[in-house]
């Protein structure tokens, strides 16, 4: 018995050989990273000892009037900076008796004025004469963030009323400079 | 007296082409299919690292990067079905929005680093090193290799957040930026 | 298929000398036969089910496989006609090793050949062919459908190419 043979030709399908069709990348992203940094000042330290500037005796005890050589040594801020531009200011009180709280008496003071210097932060130092009628050079402005030595000094002494009056007898005279820096907002 | 007989000749012709057996007979149909291949990161746990303050506002470091808790961004359900797959990272060092240069003692960036692990052996790690002025803040890196097609859960991690020598930094909003990449080793 | 012609003896009785009828009939048998048998004319069909993963999930994505069917063609002429079907997986040939956790690389499915209104299956599940079923004498389509397709651990797939058949066997004489 014989068998036709079949003239079909066979379907045979065969699937794409090797490799996988093009292979996908998968990413994620960009995170933000954020944050932020305040504006802000510190005042640094006292680098030169007592936070006093101590005159001493402040009058010629020939004449009872204030001597003309008064000085102390300036005192230096260091490690002072602020995060953003900022403003220094310099800010003083005049020496005064403490203990002679009234008006002094006739020929009298009881008053010793000076200027307060504020160097190192700005281009031109922060001065602030007590006794003036304005201090517009007080305040001084930076425009970048810095960091630096503040020298702080004292001088141009003189009696409060005029250099002829003596000043009244107190053992304690007593004024005061202030530093300040503070960010430009 | 002749008899007449008359035979048909019975003949069936075969229809051509027919596959015919009288034991069993088997027909086929095949089947093919494919999976092309394919790398998917899992959906991040967070769309963005916000750090707050960097700076110490107190104390003898006031001014300088404060302590920051490394970061982590997890991206469940991540996988390749395909072998030969690494991660790659791309980081921005974070750089304040403020181009001016800054003065001596001071930064305007905050390096780190960035690390995606549990994909290959070798985790993919990338530290940036941006200058204190802010220059070359981008750094990039890939990771190891996976031989196998792979589902994992990963985990980017961010820290050790340093400035440059320490300076104190400026003020303002700083940015920077982290990508990573799932893909083929050899593209 | 032929028929087979056996001419029988032809056998005329002659009676010498006898005086003849006007007419006489002689009688000549015919016989035949035809075997079980069972032919296909159309033997082989390919499904390509193209991409089988779901793009979103990575899995395999069923209505890709259940539903397809293709149609072969035959014929049985006995009434004990058998039909049977093997099913066979879906293996991944590109990356045929056993796939690392999470993952298959293997698509299961059942498959049914349905011919003279009667069914015969099998899962490609288990090794080897179903059950057989009589599908008697009948000529026209064998309609084979696939259906509930599955994966062993209903992972992600493995990348790369599938390949598996089904084999529908007609047997005239089971």
């Amino acid at each position: 018995m014989r068998t036709l043979s079949t003239s079909l030709a066979a379907l045979l399908a065969i699937g794409a050989a090797g490799a996988a069709s093009a292979q996908t990348t998968a990413t994620s992203g960009p995170f933000p990273v954020t944050g932020n940094v305040p504006a802000l000042c510190a005042a640094g330290t006292n680098g030169s000892g007592s936070g006093s500037f101590d005159l001493g005796v402040l009058v010629n005890t020939s004449t009872g009037l204030l001597r003309n050589d008064l000085a102390a040594p300036p005192k230096v801020l260091t490690g002072a900076f602020c995060s953003s531009a900022s403003t220094i200011t310099v800010n003083a009180t005049p020496l005064l008796s403490v203990n002679n709280v009234a008006a002094a008496p006739s020929g009298f003071s009881r008053t010793v004025n000076f200027t307060a210097t504020a160097a190192g932060w700005t281009a031109t130092a922060a001065t602030f004469t007590t006794g003036a009628a304005s201090n517009p050079g007080a305040v001084q402005t930076r425009g970048t963030a810095f960091t630096g030595d503040i020298t702080v000094s004292i001088g141009a002494f003189s009696t409060g009323g005029g250099n002829a009056l003596r000043l009244v007898a107190d053992p304690a005279y007593l004024g005061s400079v202030t530093v300040t820096l503070a960010v430009v907002s | 007296m002749k008899a007449r007989i008359a035979l048909a000749a019975l003949v069936i012709a075969a229809p051509a082409g027919m596959a015919s057996a009288q034991g069993p007979l088997e027909g086929r149909v095949a089947v093919d299919g494919s999976v092309a291949g394919r790398c998917v990161l899992g959906p991040p746990s967070q769309s963005a690292v916000p750090l707050g303050t960097l700076t110490n506002t107190s104390g003898p470091r006031t001014g300088r990067l404060a302590t920051i808790a490394a970061q982590a961004i997890n991206f469940p359900g991540s996988y390749c079905n395909f072998a030969g797959t690494r991660i790659s990272v791309s980081a921005n060092a974070m750089v304040a929005a403020d181009a001016t240069a800054p003065q001596p003692g001071f930064a305007r960036a905050v390096n780190f680093t960035s690390t995606v692990s549990n994909w290959a052996a070798a985790n993919a790690v990338v530290t940036t090193a941006a200058s204190a002025g802010g220059a070359t803040p981008a750094a990039q890196g890939p990771g190891g290799t996976h031989p196998a097609p792979k589902l994992a859960d990963l985990t980017l991690t961010l820290n050790n957040f340093a400035v440059p020598s320490d300076l104190l930094l400026v003020s303002g909003g700083y940015a920077g930026a982290v990508t990573i990449t799932l893909g083929p080793a050899t593209p | 298929m032929r028929a087979y012609l056996t001419i029988a003896a032809l056998a005329l009785p002659l009676i010498a000398g006898a005086a003849h009828a006007q007419t006489v009939t002689g009688t000549v048998s015919i016989d035949g036969s035809v075997a079980n048998r069972c032919a296909l004319s159309i033997n082989s069909q390919t499904i390509s089910l193209g991409e089988m993963s779901l793009a979103a999930t990575g899995k395999l994505d069923t209505s890709k496989v259940d539903g397809q069917n293709r149609t072969l063609v035959g014929f049985c002429n006995g009434s004990a006609a058998a039909m049977r079907v093997e099913a066979q997986p879906l293996l991944n040939i590109t990356s045929p090793g056993a796939p690392p956790s999470g993952f298959d690389n293997r698509v299961d499915y059942t498959a049914t050949a349905n011919a003279n209104s009667v069914n015969a299956t099998d899962s490609s599940v288990v090794a080897g062919a179903g059950t057989a079923a009589t599908v008697g004498q009948f000529s026209g389509n064998i309609l084979v459908t696939l259906s509930a397709s599955s994966s062993p651990t209903s992972g992600l797939l493995v990348a790369g190419t599938y390949q598996g058949q089904v084999l529908v066997t007609l047997n005239p004489v089971p």
